[in-house]
């Protein structure tokens, strides 16, 4: 089986001479939760319309189940379900018939199924209530609902928790993680909720103006965004020998500059501070200290330095 | 493209769009026999008002209106992305949405002709007796006049793929087919060989499809007229959706 679900190699997109995506190269595996990270306009809807089929690339080309090429590539997309920018539901149907009118175009029938979709999506007591007049938040739920029907193996969802009230942000994330984890479905998730994202997702990717800045992992994320203490000392080797030999900690870095980050005893501070003076060390200050991952992603997209 | 017909029928059956269309088609319809009625010293037959309710313009702009509401509003709500990113390719997309809306059309500019026909019989007589070959008649106008009548809804699909929008498809769909229909027209009144070509659009045969049913030619000319635009229009649309960017 190939381990990857989907592969961009080198995709670009120009639009009226503007790079909207530039050598975008992504590997998804299969059975993980990918969060897909950018500022608005850094280029994740179109990556996401592209492997729809929605949009052509100017170059590159992209895999999906180790299908790459016209009627091959169409045919993949049938083992994928998605979600692009806003929900597109027929608006004179029902809840239900909504998620039927794909069971009638693959010509099965299978009522339970969508029930327990409608389940999935808090929309069981919709009755005859039309489309069109759901609120944004039906709306955005009855659109995943779609994208779950079929059994898809791979899930792209474009902004999936717009317009979802707290609750429903809650509910979606646990049935998406019940998705990954059950079914083994493979889901590329993009967000403006960061805090969202860091609950939910095992890899991430981090993209700006058309260029992917980083692939990781939740736990290397951790281990980037890891809670600290920061301590500024007058004499950073006598400190660092304080931390190895007294404190027996091995997890952390100094710079030259005085600047202590430790990692270990991060509940402890006063334990740190204490072995520290009793040294001799000279701090002038200490703190504990976290990256959350809004601040991470505002660090490696340049942060205060863009304009 | 099986797939496709199957869920297009499905979503025509709940369109309230098209239940609404039909009505105020039914509605049209009453009002024109009445008017009818009303001119007391002209004496129709069914036959008559069988063979030119075919070329109503006004139930043509119906058929024009249901093109946006059909094809353009699927681009407006984006559901014909769910066919393409559910992995159907975008030939099948637009052959399947086509044949539907063809078939859906048919009712639409066949209420008028049908029920003035019926209307027409019962308050004139039909005309001539009714025999074997004058019902025969009757199926072959009707091939005739429908396959003609597709041929001219095949510019509102062109539109409808080309704008990608309900409201600017309707809009292009009337206003191109009144100004197109009248310049071609005007053009070939004054350029007689360009005349010639235009005699040949389904335009200009849809207003004689009584004196071509009389002639094997006529017929093979009114049915290959409307065939031919059908196909140029869905190979034009074809043409502009093919690699178009889709909102």
């Amino acid at each position: 089986m190939n381990e990857y679900i989907l592969q961009t190699h080198n995709i670009s997109k120009e639009y009226n001479g503007v790079k909207t995506l530039d050598d975008v190269s992504v590997s998804i595996r299969a059975g993980r939760l990918y969060g897909f990270i950018g500022q608005n306009g850094a280029g994740k809807t179109t990556l996401f319309r592209i492997i729809a089929g929605l949009s052509c690339p100017t170059s590159g080309r992209l895999s999906l189940f180790g299908a790459s090429g016209g009627k091959e590539l169409a045919a993949a997309r049938r083992r994928m379900g998605s979600l692009i920018e806003t929900p597109a539901l027929y608006p004179d149907m029902t809840a239900y018939e909504n998620l039927e009118i794909h069971q009638v175009r693959a010509k099965t029938k299978d009522r339970r199924a969508i029930n327990e979709t409608l389940e999935l999506v808090s929309l069981t007591d919709t009755g005859k209530k039309r489309a069109k007049d759901f609120s944004l938040g039906m709306k955005q739920r009855l659109a995943i609902g779609a994208a779950l029907v079929g059994d898809p193996e791979f899930l792209l969802l474009d902004e999936p928790i717009n317009g979802l009230d707290p609750l429903g942000i809650a509910e979606m994330r646990e049935a998406l993680r019940r998705l990954c984890s059950e079914r083994k479905m493979t889901i590329l998730i993009s967000s403006h909720l960061l805090p969202e994202l860091y609950q939910l997702a095992s890899n991430y990717i981090f993209i700006d103006r058309g260029r992917i800045l980083e692939e990781t992992t939740l736990s290397r994320l951790c281990e980037k965004c890891a809670r600290h203490i920061s301590i500024t000392v007058n004499d950073t080797a006598l400190a660092a020998s304080v931390l190895e030999r007294d404190l027996g900690a091995s997890n952390f870095k100094a710079a030259p500059d005085g600047t202590i980050e430790l990692f270990d005893f991060v509940d402890r501070p006063e334990a740190v501070s204490k072995a520290l003076v009793e040294r001799g060390v000279a701090l002038s200050r200490i703190s504990a200290e976290s990256e959350s991952l809004e601040s991470y992603f505002i660090n490696l997209i340049g942060g205060g330095e863009r304009g | 493209m099986a797939d496709i017909i199957r869920a297009e029928l499905y979503n025509l059956k709940r369109s309230r769009g098209y239940k609404w269309l039909l009505a105020v088609d039914a509605a049209l319809c009453v009002l024109l026999i009445v008017s009818l009625l009303l001119q007391h010293r002209v004496v129709y037959s069914g036959k008559l008002l069988f063979e030119n309710g075919f070329r109503d313009f006004l139930f043509i702009i119906i058929c024009a209106v249901f093109a946006g509401l059909s094809i353009g509003a699927d681009f407006s709500s984006r559901t014909i992305n769910r066919h393409i990113a559910s992995g159907y390719e975008r030939v099948s997309v637009l052959a399947g949405k086509t044949a539907v809306y063809f078939i859906a059309a048919v009712p639409l500019f066949s209420i008028y002709p049908i029920i003035s026909g019926i209307a027409g019989s019962l308050i004139w007589s039909w005309g001539e007796p009714l025999t074997a070959s004058s019902i025969a008649h009757i199926a072959l106008v009707f091939i005739m006049s429908a396959t003609l009548n597709l041929g001219i809804c095949g510019f509102f699909v062109f539109c409808s793929f080309l704008l990608q929008d309900a409201g600017k498809s309707i809009a292009c769909s009337i206003v191109g087919h009144l100004v197109l229909s009248t310049m071609l027209r005007m053009i070939g009144r004054a350029v007689p060989w360009f005349g010639k070509i235009t005699n040949l659009l389904p335009i200009s045969l849809i207003e004689q499809v009584g004196e071509l049913s009389a002639s094997g030619k006529g017929i093979f000319l009114a049915l290959a007229s409307g065939a031919v635009s059908a196909l140029f229009f869905v190979l034009a649309a074809y043409a502009v959706y093919r690699k178009a960017e889709l909102k």
